[in-house]
């Protein structure tokens, strides 16, 4: 009986990844990348440099995540940075003056996140406007509101114990944090590939007119995709916080280039209409291991920035040769 | 990506830059320059004297060559991330390659064309790689960044001093930074009539018909990019003149500022519609919000939310009352 469940399962993982190369493509870079850095210093095997590099790529992951959605859908999120910053101090904040639990302050935390990219999805929705300058915008709307908020004690209790344990805790070798990532990425996964909401952000992000045509209220999938994107930005916020034990204005800016990055080498077209959850999962891990990986093999600050873009262009071309080769482009 | 439908094409915002007739862009600007630099001079009355004018010009000027880069690439409705690398190469190359020694200030001739080549190459994974824009540029901007920080790690080095000398003046007759923008509007004025400004802008607004009109979508984008390398390039050798030195860190800041200076200027983010009179405007709006939030001393977060709001007023205004597609 197991074993017959099995092979069902992998039935369909082998036809979730016909259909997106472009995700096992980025897989197999990630461990071309591993061995690459492990044949240079074998501690990089090690298990607690893995458990360090699957936080980072669950950092990235969960940023990435309602991003990949809004991509998908043919838009744009570029308030993700801020977002994590929000998700942070927000939480710092909210536990020095607030004296309810956590679970609370966590609910009320990505609650807001929501309706930060509730915000997001209104603008770009009601205005027309085109999402790059108005998911700026906001974003920089976010940044002046924390920065008014004014800079944080650095002693005393920043981050409310809970989180911190949580951020630092682990079930059998994966840490928490990875867990939640993966969790959610199968969630997201399951919303692409399996309902109504997955189907018709494919829709939109491919040919808007059309899915209006066909009675698909484009904008209310739109604003969907932000306000996810709210959410999973600033969780990312409150996660990071909890880990680096500390909340600042700009921790989230270098995730916005490692989101976009790891959307694209997952296969996910920037305009729209292909790609996959998993894709970019598989493209976080790649970018992780590709930044533990040069400073592994002794490059500088410039050498590292040199090549962290040319394998990223690579990569995005491989993705795009990929998907165009094998797969139907959605889904999973 | 779209797929075709069989519709006509209806985006019908092309114009013939040969007639002068303002796009409709420049109805938000046209009020917002008028007022921001009202209030900039009414808060720094001094700043109408000549030389306080020509300084002005001065420090805004790379942000205008740049926002002007940016301009004709979003023309064809794409983007250059990379503009703030490409312009930090040219501005490190300056202080080291070219340096103190007078004799070598030929080699600038060389720097330009190294930005010539950077452009290029986005041009090239664009057209030929089949790269969206924004994740081309996003890598090159990553290259080219590494790239100017391995040339000068940190900032220093040693610019031609005649030439700085002139470029750094703001009390000859006619100051060094107004006769430049008078001349970028010049050269701007007469490329507008060329075949490859009425291609770009053909692409812009609609670039199946552009394709059966018979444009080369392919020569006319990959030489956008490569002449918006050059432009970025010389905005980086002119910085790195007026401060006598170089510096690999400059160059992000000017990236969003110029997209935000073609916003504010009213160029639409799709292409076809704007020029670089309104990058330029653009870029002086951003220049009167500096001057005004510094003057008024006002509380970083005053003026990050003022920027910010303004940007979402302005392109609010446009998508509310723009043609419809």
């Amino acid at each position: 009986m197991p074993f017959a469940i099995a092979v069902r399962m992998g039935r369909r993982v082998v036809s979730a990844a016909r259909r997106q190369p472009a995700t096992v493509g980025a897989f197999v870079l990630t461990l071309v990348l591993f061995a690459a850095a492990t044949a240079h210093s074998l501690g990089f095997a090690s298990l607690s440099n893995v458990r360090t590099l699957s936080i980072f790529a669950a950092f990235v992951g969960l940023a990435a995540m309602g991003e990949t959605l809004v991509i998908i859908a043919g838009g744009l999120d570029l308030s993700v940075p801020w977002l994590i910053d929000f998700g942070g101090i927000a939480l710092s904040q909210m536990h020095r003056s607030l004296h309810i639990g956590l679970p609370l302050i966590l609910l009320l935390v990505v609650l807001l996140g929501m309706l930060l990219g509730a915000i997001n999805g209104l603008f770009v929705t009601l205005l027309g406007a085109p999402p790059l300058i108005v998911t700026l915008g906001v974003g920089g709307l976010i940044e002046g509101y924390l920065v008014a908020v004014g800079t944080l004690q650095s002693s005393g209790d920043i981050v409310p114990d809970g989180i911190e344990r949580f951020a630092n805790a682990r079930i059998g070798p994966l840490p928490d944090i990875t867990l939640v990532w993966l969790a959610l990425a199968v969630v997201t996964a399951f919303i692409l590939s399996r309902t109504g909401l997955g189907r018709r952000i494919y829709a939109v992000g491919d040919n808007a007119r059309a899915a209006r045509l066909a009675g698909i209220h484009v904008e209310r999938v739109r604003f969907a995709t932000y306000v996810i994107s709210g959410a999973t930005a600033s969780l990312s916020g409150v996660l990071l916080t909890g880990y680096i034990q500390t909340a600042y204005v700009g921790m989230g800016a270098d995730y916005l280039f490692g989101a976009i990055a790891a959307i694209a080498l997952g296969g996910t077209a920037l305009l729209g209409g292909t790609g996959s959850s998993w894709g970019t999962v598989a493209g976080a891990c790649t970018l992780t291991v590709l930044a533990g990986l040069l400073p592994v093999l002794g490059l500088n600050t410039a050498a590292v920035k040199i090549v962290y873009g040319a394998i990223i262009l690579a990569g995005v071309y491989f993705a795009r040769a990929l998907q165009k080769i094998g797969g139907r482009g959605r889904g999973a | 990506m779209e797929a075709e439908l069989v519709l006509p094409p209806t985006k019908r915002r092309g114009m013939w830059p040969l007639t002068v007739r303002p796009s409709g862009g420049a109805l938000v600007m046209v009020p917002l320059f008028v007022i921001l630099l009202l209030v900039d001079v009414l808060l720094q009355p001094d700043i109408l004297t000549k030389p306080q004018i020509a300084l002005t010009i001065q420090t805004a000027f790379p942000l205008i060559l740049v926002s002007i880069a940016q301009c004709i690439v979003l023309l064809t409705g794409g983007i250059d991330i990379s503009v703030g690398g490409t312009m930090v190469v040219a501005n490190v190359l300056t202080a080291t390659w070219v340096g103190a020694d007078s004799g070598s200030a030929w080699r600038l001739v060389l720097v330009l064309l190294v930005g010539l080549i950077l452009g290029a190459f986005n041009g090239a994974l664009v057209v030929i790689g089949n790269f969206e824009p924004f994740i081309a540029t996003l890598g090159t901007w990553a290259i080219y960044d590494g790239v100017a920080l391995q040339i000068l790690p940190s900032a220093g080095g040693a610019t031609p001093p005649a030439l700085s000398a002139w470029a750094q003046n703001v009390t000859n007759f006619i100051p060094t930074s107004i006769l430049l923008l008078v001349l970028t509007l010049a050269v701007w004025w007469y490329w507008r009539s060329t075949n490859l400004c009425r291609h770009i802008y053909s692409i812009g607004s609609d670039e199946a018909r552009a394709r059966l009109s018979g444009v080369n979508i392919g020569k006319t984008k990959f030489s956008v990019y490569a002449i918006a390398g050059l432009l970025a390039a010389l905005a980086g050798i002119y910085l790195a003149l007026i401060t006598s030195t170089g510096d690999a860190t400059l160059g992000d800041g000017y990236i969003l500022s110029s997209v935000e200076a073609c916003v504010l200027g009213g160029i639409s983010l799709e292409g076809g519609s704007g020029g670089a009179g309104l990058a330029v405007a653009g870029a002086f709006i951003l220049t009167f919000i500096d001057g005004i939030t510094s003057v008024l001393v006002l509380p970083p977060w005053v003026s990050i939310v003022l920027s910010a709001g303004l940007l979402i007023f302005v392109i609010g205004i446009r998508s509310r009352f723009a043609k419809p597609t």
